[in-house]
């Protein structure tokens, strides 16, 4: 019998064939009408941005608030706004790839195709990460066009790129998470509802750690709720003066005359915290689709 | 009754492409298959034989590497196949017995797709994948999305898959289930080109008719083993122990009838009635037994006018195999 290990070399990572999950994906995508969905959406969070970005920078970072309480109402508020769009956007464009794949049984001929599958998983989030690029650099493009009809020319237009790596940052935690899920649940049915709900149990869980011991650097790697201070600590970056982010060493939150101080390197932490989400939930998902048997 | 595990048929030899032994799966509930055995010839249509839950979706589904396999070698063209390696399982195309395709793709992009996927440029899948679309005659169908294809159209546009990047050997899982007799035709008269271009094909059919009429070989499994393989004509020479015959006499009295009664080796012995006359008996044999037949006929005033011998079909093979066996599934 011949040696296998000839062709074992050959059953290597290959970007063709990843290439054409991206393309398979893709076509699933704008066929289902996904993109367009979740350009709209977009759109959606471009108004309520501009109309928030005022806001923010006007009163500055959340963290500048002049008590615990408002602090908290601040996170539950803006902080629950730049979670739940790419929550529900990341949701909507991953819940395909692999829940309703396994759901419907469509995974069974992909599976059967000679392409491995880390290439078929890494295919899939690499494609939701270049429609998401895309999307995001359109989200600076009208973000310009509608904060000067409805601001008028604006010189500082900086935010509008930390805002638009933030939303991408964060999009893509929701999914490799969905991702991770679907892989656990095989199923698509109720899976924007358990994408929903698990956010919230965590979004909360972080509010009673934040009642209990306060804000901690550390909790910007909570999974998923820590995706809600990226946003606001990109901006918070890009309009503070100074920007010191990246000589403060000094990681530690600081009260200051009952004023919560926090440092720049929230975005260090925040951008840290997502990837860690990332790479986590990337690994866990892949663990469990690379396990996965297509029974019955 | 447990068949001969090393019979061979006597038919003739050709190369073989895939041989499978000892395939074993276990399933959490103790399900699965235990022993499967199958030699698959270059060229030929295999049929692949079972009842329901009998473990013929397991085995496809270990080759195709959707399941992992618990014990037992599978080697196609000479060398172990890993049905984890891409490039073993390149060599094989796969069509599943349900319509699981992704129903938002039009034809051409579906089967285009999976020809990317299977090395081909972009180019290459397209037109590879309309070349495909009229051999199955869905070429005027191409634009349209699968969720909108008839069961018939799914069956073709499968197979259409299952042949793109010209793979040495395609897997076909119940292509005419649920299928009606026109699609049936269509897919039968597909399978009949395939097997004109030497293709290799281990196909899957509850419709034993369509297995006899198409595939050389076969393999019958039950409760997760092989109980029998080899060609399709050995196989249903060697397994009828006896022959029916069909005979027309010029006329049949209760004598004629009681006499061949007592031949040895005769039973079964079956009254025709034509227009109210007696003309036609049937009965089995083991052996040759016109003669006898004919000289009682003659006996009795009588003339034996035919006596011709009729082909057991698959399914009575197939029946007398696995219809009565009470084995429980592993």
């Amino acid at each position: 019998m011949r040696s296998v290990s000839a062709n074992a070399e050959k059953n290597s990572f290959s970007l063709h064939r990843m290439w054409s999950i991206v393309d398979y994906e893709l076509k699933w995508d704008i066929r289902k009408k996904k993109v367009l969905f979740v350009t709209s959406f977009t759109f959606a969070v471009i108004i309520l941005a501009v109309a928030l970005f005022r806001s923010f920078s006007n009163n500055g970072f959340y963290g500048n608030s002049e008590n615990l309480w408002s602090t908290i109402i601040l996170v539950l508020t803006k902080g629950f706004i730049s979670g739940i769009f790419p929550m529900v956007i990341g949701g909507v464009i991953a819940v395909d790839s692999i829940a309703w794949e396994i759901d419907k049984g469509t995974i069974l001929l992909l599976l059967s195709q000679p392409v491995r599958r880390s290439e078929i998983y890494f295919g899939k989030f690499t494609e939701k990460l270049l429609v998401m690029f895309i999307i995001s650099l359109l989200l600076v493009f009208f973000s310009v066009i509608l904060s000067s009809i409805t601001a008028g020319y604006q010189e500082h237009l900086i935010w509008i790129i930390p805002t638009a790596t933030s939303f991408l940052l964060e999009v893509m935690v929701f999914i490799s998470f969905t991702f991770m899920l679907g892989a656990l649940v095989k199923q698509s049915g109720f899976m924007m509802l358990m994408l929903t709900g698990i956010y919230f149990l965590v979004l909360i869980g972080s509010v009673f750690l934040m009642l209990k011991d306060r804000f901690h650097m550390w909790m910007t790697f909570i999974p998923l709720a820590g995706v809600n201070n990226l946003l606001m600590s990109l901006q918070h970056f890009s309009i503070e003066p100074g920007r010191k982010v990246f000589l403060n060493y000094d990681l530690g939150p600081t009260m200051s005359g009952g004023v919560w101080v926090y440092p720049s390197q929230l975005l260090i932490y925040s951008i840290a915290g997502a990837m860690f989400s990332i790479v986590v939930f990337t690994i866990i998902g892949y663990a469990l689709f690379s396990r996965l048997e297509i029974k019955g | 009754m447990r068949y001969s595990q090393d019979w061979k048929s006597r038919g003739e030899k050709m190369a073989e492409l895939m041989k499978i032994t000892g395939l074993k799966k276990r399933y959490d509930n103790n399900s699965g298959i235990t022993d499967i055995r199958m030699n698959i010839s270059k060229g030929t249509i295999h049929g692949f034989l079972g009842l329901n839950g009998s473990g013929k979706t397991t085995t496809m589904k270990i080759i195709m590497g959707l399941l992992r396999k618990d014990g037992g070698m599978i080697e196609y063209d000479g060398r172990e196949y890993d049905p984890a390696n891409v490039n073993d399982r390149a060599n094989i195309g796969f069509s599943p017995d349900l319509p699981f395709y992704p129903p938002y793709l039009t034809g051409e992009e579906l089967v285009a797709v999976y020809g990317h996927m299977r090395g081909l440029t972009k180019s290459e899948s397209k037109k590879a994948a309309q070349d495909l679309l009229k051999m199955v005659e869905l070429y005027d169908h191409r634009n349209k999305k699968v969720g909108k294809y008839s069961r018939g159209m799914l069956a073709r546009v499968g197979i259409a898959v299952s042949l793109i990047g010209d793979p040495g050997m395609i897997i076909l899982d119940e292509p005419t289930s649920g299928l009606d007799p026109a699609a049936t035709s269509t897919v039968r008269n597909l399978l009949g080109k395939l097997r004109k271009d030497g293709k290799t094909v281990l196909l899957s059919s509850h419709l034993l008719g369509e297995v006899q009429n198409m595939c050389q070989n076969i393999t019958i499994i039950h409760a997760g083993s092989t109980i029998m393989e080899g060609s399709m004509n050995d196989l249903i020479e060697k397994f009828s122990n006896d022959q029916r015959y069909v005979a027309e006499f010029s006329k049949i009295s209760p004598t004629i009838v009681s006499e061949i009664r007592k031949v040895e080796g005769i039973n079964k012995v079956q009254v025709i009635d034509t227009e109210g006359r007696p003309m036609k008996l049937t009965f089995y044999a083991n052996s040759d037994i016109r003669e006898n037949v004919a000289m009682i006929a003659v006996k009795n005033g009588s003339m034996m006018i035919s006596c011709t011998p009729e082909g057991q079909s698959l399914e009575e093979l197939f029946l007398k195999l696995v219809g009565n066996r009470d084995d429980k599934l592993p």
